[in-house]
């Protein structure tokens, strides 16, 4: 009997808010934008950390960094070259802990393949290290470098297709031809799918930077249960003990992969709580919006409102009724909302490699957040009507009937 | 059974307070036919309301069935119209968006009673008031007695004791309103108390009682039908 009078009261509010279907489309428009862009965003921002954080579990949490200074641009691979230093690694490599070790050289020299040329991304690497980072700068297609070659190269996703060269074709950087071994997987990162890898002895005689390097990478050893292990950030203190001594001034950067990803995913929690707090205020408006039309509803129903008290329809009977309305304009905004809200999530996911080549972006979609959306538009249609609700439950029946 | 006493209602009218009621008497017994008359502004919607339990005096007994009901709250005295009376307007205040069976159904509704018993007893009702064929229709596919009709099924939907009409066949030609009166008639014979507000004598002559007001007063009783055929002269 509960349950008959709940699918009356149901169909009863849908029928109204059918009579007058301009309106009623018109305010669920109002939640549905709201509801829509705060689903972008968050779907887009989770699938941003999401994708930063599988970028960080690929390179590993372990892994210190050392930059020149002014090399702070965010990614993984955004140190051009720009600045550029020597330093010796022997003793870095007998700090406990310290598994591998390697310097890499990032420069712009000058690449043809065929008629396709240009001062392209080019990474001096030392094949040690991609060995040891092979997690993330994995083949797809070949193998990586090798110890003791000098003219091969692996190439990143985006650069290989670009230049048209696939495993076995041969290249020339500068003066010297290059034969490609490998194409790695697409990463987030466009600086790694933008990037020719070659052996870093090589690359440093071809660019006159003979011992020079842009980055050292160091993998440290993973913690061990029950094993006094050295986690990331007590190498990182001794290597930046060590380099201050090597090089008697600090003037260089050591920080932990650790490190960066709790930097990135700050900036990417501020700017989506920024950018979230915006389509928050687009949500009140929507609801705003509700209790614009309840109100009228409410006036143009005065009379109605009036001959159900005098058939005996009591305050709750009206307030569930009014409720229903809004909470289903609500309801009907926020599943829609978050329809288009992912639709908009996906094409931004689509475009995006078009607007910003080499990037990747990943759409979160949580079945939580969705049925959180509903469940919360639904409350918010609800709540943006409770004020005209109550007044209609409030009229006193007689001024009800007597209203024009 | 309805019983007022010395009953006063004043409500504010913009910076004034309208006198609606001052110091009305009036008995009515279950099974009566009672004709309310008066010139307008002389205080019978407002006596209407009270009787129909929608409004509560400023002063005064108002009592049903020996129960006083001034001291109920609001959502009592909307049980009470739901069960106990059945309002039948001059605007016939049906709800548009429902149809002739929903409208019926309303009183239904709201006194809880489930969906299968409503609609039975809804469609029952419509063929009493003769339209067993109008079920499905909206109050704007009918005409104004057929709509009447519709609010005397709905008037009649919780099997109240009382019906009160407040100028019913105001809003329609003579022949539908004649309808209408006959109807009530009917329903006087089966056992229902009729209370007929109303300023037409041709209505008021169906009545077994005809009560004036004015100024909120009570002015004569007419209790016959020789009486009443007398004073309608």
């Amino acid at each position: 009997m509960l349950f008959d009078s709940v699918v009356d009261n149901i169909r009863f509010s849908v029928r109204n808010l059918r009579h007058r279907p301009k309106r009623s489309w018109l305010t669920i428009l109002g939640i549905l934008i709201g509801v829509a862009a705060v689903i972008a965003l968050v779907s887009l921002g989770q699938g941003m950390q999401r994708s930063i954080t599988q970028e960080f579990e690929a390179f590993g949490y372990n892994v210190v960094m050392i930059a020149g200074h002014g090399e702070h641009r965010l990614g993984m691979g955004a140190l051009l070259g720009a600045h550029t230093f020597r330093l010796d690694l022997t003793p870095l490599k007998k700090i406990p802990g310290v598994e591998a070790i390697g310097g890499v050289l990032i420069k712009t020299p000058y690449v043809s393949a065929g008629r396709r040329e240009g001062y392209l991304l080019t990474w001096g690497m030392a094949p040690e290290l991609m060995q040891a980072f092979g997690n993330y700068y994995k083949p797809e297609l070949g193998r990586a470098l090798k110890p003791g070659e000098t003219q091969t190269a692996v190439l990143g996703s985006i650069v290989a297709k670009d230049l048209g060269l696939s495993v076995g074709d041969k290249f020339v950087i500068e003066t010297l031809e290059f034969e490609v071994v490998g194409i790695l997987e697409k990463r987030a990162d466009p600086d790694v799918n933008y990037a020719i890898m070659v052996p870093i002895a090589t690359l440093q005689e071809l660019v006159g930077e003979r011992e020079r390097l842009s980055l050292v990478l160091i993998r440290t050893a993973q913690q061990h249960a029950g094993h006094a292990g050295h986690d990331a950030a007590s190498v990182a203190k001794e290597v930046r003990r060590v380099v201050k001594e090597l090089r008697g001034k600090d003037d260089l950067n050591v920080h932990t992969t650790g490190e960066m990803l709790d930097l990135m995913q700050n900036l990417v929690g501020i700017l989506q709580a920024a950018l979230g707090g915006i389509a928050a205020i687009s949500l009140l408006v929507g609801g705003v919006g509700v209790m614009n039309t309840m109100y009228t509803a409410v006036l143009e129903r005065t009379r109605e409102i009036g001959v159900m008290k005098a058939v005996g329809a009591r305050r709750r009977h009206i307030l569930t009724l009014f409720l229903l309305e809004s909470g289903f304009m609500g309801l009907v905004g926020g599943l829609l909302g978050a329809l288009v809200g992912l639709g908009i999530a996906v094409g931004i996911k689509l475009l995006a490699p078009i607007f910003m080549p080499g990037t990747t972006l990943e759409v979160g979609f949580s079945p939580g957040l969705m049925l959180g959306v509903l469940g919360f538009s639904f409350v918010l249609g609800a709540l943006s009507g409770f004020l005209p609700a109550r007044a209609a439950a409030k009229l006193p029946p007689v001024e009800a009937l007597r209203y024009e | 059974m309805i019983h007022l006493k010395n009953v006063h209602k004043t409500y504010p009218m913009g910076e004034t307070r309208v006198q609606a009621l001052r110091g009305l008497d009036l008995t009515i017994k279950p099974g009566e036919f009672v004709a309310i008359m008066g010139p307008s502004g002389s205080g019978k919607s407002t006596l209407m309301h009270l009787l129909g339990c929608l409004d509560l005096p400023s002063e005064g007994l108002v009592q049903l069935d020996g129960n006083d009901v001034t001291k109920l709250d609001e959502d009592r005295l909307a049980q009470i119209r739901g069960k106990k009376v059945g309002f039948v307007f001059q605007t016939f205040n049906l709800i548009p968006t429902l149809t002739a069976q929903e409208n019926v159904e309303l009183p239904l509704f709201f006194q809880g009673v489930p969906r299968r018993e409503r609609s039975a007893r809804a469609v029952e009702l419509l063929q009493k008031v003769g339209l067993g064929d109008r079920v499905h229709h909206k109050p704007s596919q009918l005409s104004g007695g057929e709509r009447q009709r519709v609010a005397i099924a709905r008037a009649l939907a919780n099997d109240p004791e009382i019906i009160l009409a407040d100028e019913p066949t105001g809003n329609l030609d003579s022949e539908s309103g004649e309808v209408i009166l006959k109807l009530l008639e009917q329903l006087n014979r089966e056992g229902k108390t009729i209370i007929l507000v109303t300023h037409n004598p041709e209505a008021a002559a169906y009545a077994h009682r005809i009560v004036r007001i004015k100024d909120g007063r009570l002015l004569e009783e007419v209790k016959t039908k020789e009486e009443i055929g007398y004073a309608l002269r």
